[in-house]
């Protein structure tokens, strides 16, 4: 019994260890690609230290803090983290909810994205009856249009509900 | 005292900044009282719609709504165990076992009391405590205003999360991207990799709808796939819903004490309501002569996180009105409000706008007794309300509002898809603990930071020697590095302990 909570401990050490080393290697990449990208700066010659300085200042210190955090990994117990992670399903409604809004409000207009997203997201949340879904869908974008593009003016590319009212 | 009176007299002639004071007060309680939604994604979603709004409304409305959020949390927080907000999270531990009792009006009752009671003390210290040290401030230059501002950086990353290097690292990458769009010294653009919409830098709205909204929805649709609808009966027997005056008057000592304790954490940036909060339950628990009763539903148990959360409210505006530094994530969101409506913030702000400035603090205090009164008289309706309203109908319907407040900020496509890359971040941020209101807080500040760091240069006879010939300025980054060094020890020494155990 004693030995087999040991073996847990052990193992959630390793988790929480593996996750630090991993956002150490990610902010150092992240600060890597930024430094790169501040090199590019143009330098001006207004003002003494040149437009890019800061943002170098930024990303060396990223970069020296991710150093610091991969090598306290090992004894960093993971504070305030989680140890789960939502389910592959979510992010892909979330994906798709997202891809919906970000190109098909050109094409389809504001109303049907509204229609879609919130669709896929409620199902995605766990509602799985097919007419509630359309139902609340169809009535929320309906309030959503009246609200938004009707009260507030804002701009619809299509403004299907126009048309047709 | 005569500007005071002009603040009121602006608010009350003008019956839209009244009734958005009222609504923001409504709509704090009701968003803040939503587990997982917080005051900061309130203000966030309600930030594009105040963009055709004149600045007192549009900054009252966003104001009052932080505040009345604050207080919301306590809602969920003693009804359903789940705090609305971190900041409501010591008011658990006594509120929910009031509920338990079949004392849950009670519980509702002294939280909206102490919660207006504190951000009241903390209000009047706003308005008598800023204008004092605004004076000061007013003589300061450049150099000090960088010094500053390190300082700044320095302390919020270090104290806002529990890892200072990761609090660290998540305030250079907000400053990092704050410095993205054109120089404003120069006028060149940089930074952009070649995409147009980033000329004039990212913009605050989706970037911040992204970090709170977009993320809570993807933790939310985690614990409903983790966990499903949870319990929320809830019962208030008739002499379990009453706050008779003697304990009513009995709550005051720990509502006051509570309320300096939460007016002194609120003026030091980025120590905010969730310090207090707990800092308070502990002192008022360890003066009490029944300590070991707390935990257990002690009506001064709710009182004390209550009053100390909000107390730090007003006190918390100070660093910004006086300095233009952000102490907490929602002063940094309404300092876009103030940038968007062209209004400097800082110290001559109190000179150039002292009505707008005094019709703020006028509406903090209309906003007080607002959710006051709404949470005294209707916190129970608002605890049924969500209880029928499972987070699996919330969420959905808190994205697509989310991504309608997006696009109405510019109609554009390209804020949606930064809007929803950040929302990703955002997510991925909570999950590895690093503080978005540390990131939020470098993304507000680098700029002026930088603009003073180049300004003080062009200054300088001695180049970077300007900084130490400041005695200000010497004394911030001296205060920078002593709690750098003091928090990296104090968070090795936990590390240490938690290796050993």
């Amino acid at each position: 019994m004693w030995g087999r909570l040991n073996q847990i401990k052990r193992t959630d050490k390793k988790i929480a260890m593996t996750r630090q080393m991993m956002s150490a290697v990610v902010s150092f990449l992240v600060g890597s690609f930024f430094l790169l990208v501040a090199f590019g700066v143009e330098d001006t010659g207004d003002d003494p230290v040149g437009p890019g300085i800061v943002a170098i200042a930024f990303a060396t210190a990223i970069m020296l803090l991710s150093i610091v955090l991969g090598t306290s990994s090992r004894r960093q117990s993971e504070n305030g983290s989680s140890a789960t992670f939502a389910p592959v399903s979510v992010f892909l409604a979330y994906a798709a909810a997202g891809l919906i809004c970000t190109f098909g409000i050109r094409v389809l207009g504001y109303t049907p994205v509204i229609f879609l997203a919130l669709a896929i997201l409620l199902w995605s949340f766990g509602t799985r009856r097919m007419t509630l879904l359309a139902a609340i869908s169809a009535l929320a974008s309906a309030g959503y249009y009246i609200f938004f593009i009707r009260m507030l003016g804002l701009h619809d590319p299509r403004d299907l509900l126009a048309m047709v009212l | 005292m005569s500007e005071i009176i002009l603040g009121f007299s602006t608010v009350f002639s003008e019956p839209l900044t009244l009734g958005l004071i009222l609504a923001g007060a409504l709509c704090g309680v009701l968003v803040g009282a939503l587990p997982g939604l917080t005051a900061a994604a309130a203000i966030a979603l309600l930030f594009p719609l105040t963009f055709h709004l004149e600045p007192l409304p549009a900054l009252a409305l966003l104001y009052v709504l932080g505040k009345a959020g604050r207080y919301g949390g306590s809602i969920s927080a003693i009804l359903f165990n789940t705090p609305g907000t971190a900041a409501s999270a010591a008011t658990m531990l006594d509120g929910y076992p009031m509920t338990r009792k079949g004392q849950a009006g009670k519980a509702l009752k002294v939280s909206a009391v102490a919660s207006a009671f504190g951000d009241f003390l903390g209000e009047l210290l706003l308005i008598f405590g800023a204008v004092k040290i605004a004076v000061f401030t007013k003589t300061l230059g450049p150099p000090e205003y960088f010094a500053i501002m390190m300082m700044a950086f320095v302390v919020i990353g270090s104290v806002v999360g529990e890892s200072v290097v990761k609090g660290l690292i998540a305030t250079a990458t907000g400053g990092f991207l704050a410095l993205v769009g054109t120089d404003p010294i120069s006028g060149y653009s940089r930074m952009t990799l070649g995409f147009p919409q980033l000329e004039d830098g990212f913009t605050l709205v989706p970037l911040l709808i992204g970090l709170f909204v977009f993320a809570e929805v993807l933790v939310q649709a985690e614990m409903v796939h983790s966990k499903g609808d949870e319990d929320v009966n809830f019962r208030s027997s008739r002499e379990g819903s009453r706050l008779p005056m003697p304990e009513f008057l009995r709550l005051v000592p720990t509502m006051f004490r509570s309320s300096v304790i939460g007016s002194l954490i609120g003026m030091l940036p980025g120590l905010g309501s969730s310090v207090a909060c707990f800092v308070a339950y502990g002192e008022e628990r360890r003066r009490s002569k029944r300590s070991g009763e707390w935990g257990t539903g002690v009506p001064e148990g709710v009182a004390a996180p209550e009053a100390a959360n909000n107390a730090v409210s007003g006190p918390s505006m100070i660093p910004l009105l006086t300095l233009g530094i952000p102490g907490s994530t929602i002063a940094a969101i309404l300092i876009g409000v103030f940038t968007i409506h062209g209004i400097q913030v800082g110290p001559m702000i109190f000179d150039r706008e002292p009505a707008l400035v005094f019709g703020l603090f006028s509406a903090g205090l209309i906003g007080i007794l607002a959710y006051g009164l709404i949470g005294y008289f209707g916190a129970p309706l608002v605890g049924r309300m969500i209880a029928y309203l499972p987070p699996r109908i919330i969420y959905p319907f808190v994205f697509v509002t989310a991504f309608s407040a997006v696009y109405s900020g510019n109609n554009s496509v390209f804020d949606i898809g930064v809007a929803l890359i950040f929302g990703v971040i955002g997510y991925a941020m909570r999950k590895s603990g690093f503080p978005i209101a540390a990131f939020i807080i470098g993304f507000v500040l680098a700029r002026g930071a930088e603009e003073a760091f180049r300004q003080s240069l062009l200054l300088s006879d001695n180049g970077f020697g300007i900084f130490l010939e400041r005695p200000v300025a010497i004394a911030c980054f001296a205060i920078a590095a002593l709690v750098s060094v003091l928090r990296g020890a104090q968070s090795l020494r936990r590390t240490k302990s938690h290796a050993k155990t």
